[in-house]
């Protein structure tokens, strides 16, 4: 499997906070991970590093086997093939559910309409949403459907991999589990993806290999019920105490009795 | 005393209908420069902070003098500093839409304010260039939540306007003085030309009104709230 997207040692300093030091993954094609971890551990900024909507201070990012950090690479055509959907959604708000995932193709790639529309239709389908939506606004849609679009204009820039941020953890259980399913359809059919989540269900489902971030690194991976084993392992008790309440959310969700620890 | 039959007052009243023309002229002149100056201030100031204080200064200071001397100075000052010919209503256009440039970049930088961050970020996230990022997410919001402030700022113009009289220009309220002189009916032709100043501000201001509504977001409180309590 060829790697689509790979970052190396990435350190990204806020004034004197390392919200990254030395964060390395990579996915291949078609590979769907997932990344948890405490808050403040650098989940978000690694996303916004890969996606370069934020610059970092050393390290490296190779988008399909070419280095992007170099300097010289033009970081507006690397974001349009490593998409980012956000925990809000963030759709822009005058634009009805069409428009919005029709703005990617048509002012960013700059497609001929007909050509841009033709995306836009197919993602917002692959997303589940029908036609009846299509010319609501943000705010006459549902927080489930609102992300779907997300995910549709995402989709829609055809993008080498999808990163997503927290998707589903503000939205009510229903709008969770629609974007859930979403996500994990999108993951089935070989859209490369990298979930930042906390939904133990979502992790369960996508059936993928967890990477767990503690201060700007990624400390350890694996399956999601081997965490709390190689976390006490390595002897820190912050990361422990994260993998079994993640791990313990599960067991609680799919009413299986918590294994003793 | 009797009255005037009303065929004399005629010309008297379309004399000064006439002259509200210039109002008009540079009301919307001035308006739609201002405006210009102001979304090219926004635009600039969204990615640059050194653009963004330099503005804020520079519209602080003109918010700061008063119109008249603003006007007097552009006329009797400036044009001749930059040796243009001293036309009393290219001056007048001139001072109004500076002023109104500080007005109207302030009413857009608060409207601009209410504007999720995270769209801005999403629109650089899809690899949209910054200046385009402002162009089709911020501004359209932008605009859109302004018309009010941005429709009583035209309506302030037009009777800011009737200040030319000053520099010389002609317009409606300075030839209702002329009329009152002429015919001795001071207060009547004041009243007159009030009134019609205020007839097209009334206008203004109600075209906003429907225009707002019209361009209101569907699902947002800007489309009307009546739908609350039904």
């Amino acid at each position: 499997m060829e790697v689509a997207l790979e970052a190396d040692g990435l350190v990204k300093r806020f004034g004197s906070f390392k919200a990254l030091d030395g964060a390395s993954i990579s996915l291949h094609w078609g590979e769907v991970k997932v990344l948890a971890g405490p808050n403040g551990s650098g989940k978000t900024t690694l996303l916004k590093c890969l996606n370069l909507l934020l610059r970092p201070d050393a390290g490296s990012v190779y988008l399909e086997g070419l280095e992007v950090t170099a300097p010289g690479v033009d970081a507006k055509l690397v974001r349009q093939r490593v998409a980012l959907v956000f925990q809000e959604g963030y759709l822009f708000s005058h634009m009805t559910a069409f428009e919005n995932v029709l703005f990617g193709p048509l002012k960013v790639r700059r497609l001929p309409r007909r050509e841009a529309e033709k995306l836009a239709a197919g993602a917002l389908e692959a997303v589940g949403l029908g036609r009846s939506f299509w010319g609501l606004y943000p705010a006459q849609l549902s927080g489930g459907q609102r992300q779907r679009v997300a995910i549709a204009r995402a989709l829609a820039m055809e993008p080498v991999v999808i990163l997503y941020d927290e998707p589903t953890s503000n939205l009510d259980p229903i709008g969770a589990e629609e974007v859930a399913a979403t996500i994990v359809e999108l993951a089935r059919s070989g859209v490369t993806s990298l979930v930042v989540t906390h939904d133990a269900a979502l992790i369960a489902d996508l059936g993928a290999e967890v990477c767990l971030m503690s201060r700007g690194r990624i400390a350890l991976r694996g399956r999601l019920e081997e965490l709390p084993g190689m976390a006490a392992a390595l002897n820190d008790g912050e990361l422990s105490s994260f993998a079994r309440a993640l791990v313990g959310r599960l067991a609680k969700a799919r009413g299986v009795p918590l294994a003793a620890d | 005393m009797r009255c005037a039959p009303v065929q004399d007052l005629l010309p008297y009243i379309a004399l000064i209908l006439a002259g509200l023309r210039y109002n008009l002229l540079i009301a919307a002149s001035a308006f739609l420069a201002g405006l210009t100056a102001a979304v090219a201030a926004l635009v600039l100031s969204l990615f640059s902070p050194p653009a963004a204080k330099l503005a804020t200064a520079v519209f602080r200071a003109i918010k700061g003098v008063p119109p008249l001397v603003l006007l007097a100075a552009t006329y009797w000052l400036l044009f001749p500093a930059l040796g243009l010919p001293s036309d009393a209503l290219l001056a007048c256009i001139v001072a109004f839409a500076i002023r109104s440039s500080a007005f109207q970049a302030q009413i857009l930088r608060a409207a601009a304010a209410a504007v999720e961050r995270g769209q801005l970020e999403a629109a650089l996230s899809l690899g949209l260039g910054e200046r385009e990022a402002a162009l089709y997410v911020v501004l359209p919001q932008s605009l859109r939540a302004a018309l009010p402030a941005l429709f009583n700022e035209l309506s302030s113009l037009l009777k800011e306007s009737t200040l030319g009289l000053a520099v010389g220009v002609l317009d409606a309220l300075a030839r209702a003085r002329y009329v009152s002189i002429a015919t001795g009916y001071s207060l009547v032709w004041m009243v007159a030309a009030g009134l019609l100043v205020y007839a097209v501000s009334w206008a203004v201001l109600r075209f906003s009104r429907i225009l707002h509504k019209r361009l209101a977001v569907p699902g947002t409180l800007g489309a009307g709230v009546a739908g609350l309590w039904r």
